[in-house]
């Protein structure tokens, strides 16, 4: 049997810093892609452009779940899609404790 | 389940759907869809076909590949927009939409372009619970003859199923939903 993962019912928001050179805007459309570290792994997203927060330097994202030792975290949707990351619980409970 | 007509219409004057601007022209909501307009900005490869570059989509990064190889035109003040045989371009719906968590849309062409050889998207039609943005298409002419595209024309459709259950992948978060 395989496990599926284990949802929140209630997602919790957490703020990921990014570094502004790290972002490419889309020549079309309000996306952009961006790609940054985070506890020394690198991830890449796209996300609408409005969701950056320019002055704090982060885009925002919901955990929305675990699959066991990995935390599901989503970006806001876009035309490519909805980006869904896994990152280690451990990685997250570090800024989130 | 396909909503009809009533329940996009139920769902437009409720906010949980929303099509910016307003679908207040007479026919943009059919029986099982609603019709979107092409917005003004276009891109279009600089050469097509590209010679001796191949591209590897697991690693390049989409919007590095747009803007080197891609140029605008924007045909909201201008001429229509002829798009060849044989070439692609891409484009995006003038309307914004915004989907709840508990429906997910799929983007059609429309049957009056597709007997010219236009298609709209490049099977990917999805459009994911929680969107909010401008659809973007991807427009392959298949036909033998060059089209016109112009700003505010009807270029696409837009059907809207409801989920057994809210995504629990969707966004929820306090910027997406304005």
């Amino acid at each position: 049997m395989i496990a599926q993962p284990t949802w929140y019912d209630t997602p919790i928001h957490i703020d990921f810093p990014v570094e502004e050179e790290r972002i490419k805007h889309s020549p079309l459309g309000n996306e952009m892609s961006v790609t940054f570290q985070f506890c020394g792994d690198e991830y890449y997203v796209i996300i609408p452009t409005h969701m950056w927060d320019r002055t704090a330097s982060t885009i925002p994202a919901v955990q929305v779940g675990e699959w066991g030792d990995m935390v599901l975290v989503s970006f806001p949707p876009t035309s490519l899609g909805t980006y869904t990351l896994e990152i280690p619980k451990s990685s997250l409970e570090l800024i989130t404790e | 389940m396909l909503l009809s007509d009533g329940e996009i219409w139920e769902a437009l004057e409720a906010r949980h759907i929303v099509i910016d601007p307003y679908p207040n022209i007479s026919g943009l909501v059919q029986a099982s869809s609603a019709d979107l307009r092409l917005a003004g900005d276009l891109l279009v490869h600089r050469d097509s076909p590209v010679e001796g570059v191949t591209i590897d989509p697991t690693t390049v990064d989409v919007m590095d590949h747009l803007r080197s190889y891609c140029r605008s035109v924007d045909i909201s003040n201008g001429p229509p927009f002829e798009i060849r045989r044989n070439s692609f371009v891409i484009a995006q719906t003038l309307e914004r939409v915004e989907l709840p968590l508990d429906l997910a849309a799929r983007l059609e062409g429309r049957s009056s372009l597709a007997r010219f050889g236009l298609t709209v998207h490049v099977t990917a039609p999805k459009i994911d619970p929680g969107f909010n943005g401008n659809i973007t298409l991807e427009m392959f002419n298949l036909g033998p003859f060059a089209l016109k595209l112009s700003y505010g024309m009807r270029i696409c459709s837009l059907t809207f199923e409801r989920l057994g259950r809210p995504a629990n992948r969707g966004y929820r978060g306090q910027f997406q939903i304005s």
